[in-house]
């Protein structure tokens, strides 16, 4: 029998809170038979980080291109600016060696010194940006899911008012960002869950005042009126 | 104003504040920070560059033409070259220039007191005066100042050269320093404003969406419009809308079960009864409230 941690018992405690899979229940409403499921729990983990890929991978694409471009700009700023210098010292030793065997031969090695370097800076430069890339990235996927999951877990709460069930909800995780328009969500919902919990009981109210004898005409309607109640109690629960 | 009359508009491109600024401040903190640390390594790199390709320019060396002009004054100023004073020399047909019979003129020496030769590197240094002593006559003489050495129009053009490219290195360091303070003043004043109109895509629906959880609490089910053109968060709209929907089909549901109900409640002999009679009146509120609610 599942237990709703957010109704006291009988003795006015709250009932204990069962944490299933790293998750107090409720945390994230349970979705239809619709909606994809993950495969394995890598995948999983995977994608409840891409709640929302359309909006994630956006920020992500964003932030990584305006990156990208700035390195790859300045990037070949200097690399330019290092190979002139580098072509300038080669040749100003060539100039300074002349016929000299040993100068020549020295230069020969400084030049190749020089050529060394230039590629180690186009390696290094090549490695900072794909850092700087995969870094970013991770950080971007972990802060826009701190968006795309509050309205991930609105979206689930929306698809069961679609359906017509209008369940308690819980607060979003620490950190979550959004939190404003998740309480004025919480609070429309609740107030409209407060509104139907009400009607319901004042037709409840109807439904046992009126006693019918069986096989009466109004013994129909009343039966109509309490199988509604009973619906809407199920939907409400 | 109604929700369809909301409009784009750079007054409330922030909707909120707390996601569009901390996103946009991210991007900007990234680019800027990408940025200034490439740019310092640029600048330095190209610190270096203008070092090597100043010591470059400074190793050419300029030779002489055969053809002796007088220096121009341009480069006599601006790099005056490094030319060996000849020895203190009586000028040639200097009005009082000395016999050339007469000993050896003497500088700051009077009568037959030995004096030291004068320095030929003296014209390196501080400016010295030099006077002469004509003994027959015991009159002193100031010679006109040294000539500088006749310097060659090749060698003149060569000199300007090398300032002219000093110079010109050095306004390419100022001018790569400029592009990079300028393009990172730009790029974070671009980024900002892309980062908030990007930020406003997401931020709209969600206050649109907000708008109307607000008439919901209130219990107002009014028609749910589209979104506009260009805005994020379509999926998630459209959860909205389909929410909305349920809702408002919960309620009709409720309207069509309580007339049917209240209509049988009412024509029956039951509804004399006191508690069935109150339960009605409640109800026929609750059946007007939830009527008014669909209406509009």
């Amino acid at each position: 029998m599942s237990v709703d941690p957010s109704k006291p018992t009988e003795r006015g405690v709250p009932a204990a809170v069962v944490v299933t899979d790293g998750k107090v229940p409720g945390d994230v409403p349970p979705r239809g038979d619709s909606g994809k499921r993950p495969s394995s729990r890598r995948d999983r983990r995977l994608a409840n980080y891409l709640l929302d890929k359309r909006l994630q991978l956006r920020y992500v694409l964003l932030v990584t291109i305006v990156s990208a471009i700035i390195a790859a700009t300045l990037g070949y700023l200097i690399y330019d600016l290092e190979h002139g210098a580098s072509d300038k010292l080669r040749a100003g030793l060539a100039e300074l060696a002349g016929t000299d065997a040993s100068l020549v031969e020295y230069g020969d090695e400084f030049a190749a010194d020089i050529a060394g370097r230039d590629r180690a800076l186009v390696f290094q430069m090549i490695a900072i940006g794909l850092g700087i890339t995969v870094i970013l990235s991770g950080y971007l996927v972990a802060m826009t899911h701190k968006v795309a999951g509050p309205l991930y877990k609105v979206g689930i709460y929306l698809e069961q008012m679609a359906e017509g069930r209008l369940g308690p909800t819980t607060p979003l995780r620490k950190g979550d960002m959004l939190q404003d328009f998740y309480v004025q969500f919480q609070e429309a919902h609740g107030a409209v869950r407060a509104r139907l919990h009400a009607d319901t009981e004042a037709m409840a109210t109807l439904v046992e005042a009126w006693t019918v004898e069986l096989g009466s005409p109004d013994a129909a309607a009343r039966a109509a009126l309490a199988a509604h109640v009973e619906a809407r109690r199920r939907a409400l629960a | 104003m109604s929700d369809r009359a909301y409009k784009r508009s750079w007054k409330n491109l922030l909707l909120n504040k707390q996601y569009q600024l901390r996103f946009t401040l991210f991007l900007v903190g990234v680019a800027a920070l990408l940025m200034g640390l490439l740019g310092w390594w640029a600048i330095k790199v190209a610190q270096e560059a203008t070092t090597v390709a100043k010591s470059a320019i400074r190793a050419k060396q300029c030779n002489p033409d055969a053809v002796a002009v007088a220096p121009s004054p341009g480069a006599a100023v601006a790099a005056p070259p490094v030319v060996a004073p000849p020895p203190v020399a009586p000028a040639a047909g200097g009005p009082a220039g000395p016999d050339p019979t007469t000993p050896p003129a003497v500088a700051g020496g009077v009568g037959d007191a030995p004096v030291a030769p004068a320095d030929p590197t003296a014209g390196t240094e501080e400016p010295h005066r030099h006077v002469v002593i004509e003994q027959s006559s015991m009159t002193m003489v100031t010679p006109p100042p040294v000539a500088p050495a006749p310097v060659s129009a090749g060698q003149s053009a060569c000199e300007q050269q090398i300032v002219s490219d000093l110079a010109a290195a050095d306004a390419r360091f100022r001018h790569i320093i400029l592009v990079l303070v300028i393009s990172g003043v730009v790029l974070v004043i671009g980024l900002t404003l892309m980062g908030i109109k990007m930020t406003h895509r997401v931020a709209g629906p969600l206050h649109k969406v907000g708008l109307y959880l607000a008439k919901l609490e209130r219990g107002h089910y009014d028609k749910v419009y589209d979104l506009r053109k260009g805005d994020q968060l379509v999926e998630f709209y459209e959860h909205f809308k389909h929410a909305h929907a349920g809702v408002v089909a919960l309620e009709r549901e409720d309207v069509a079960q309580l007339r049917a109900a209240l209509a049988a409640a009412e024509a029956s002999p039951a509804a004399s009864r006191p508690e069935v009679a109150a339960a009605i009146t409640a109800l026929r509120e609750t059946l007007a409230r939830k009527e008014a609610s669909l209406v509009g």
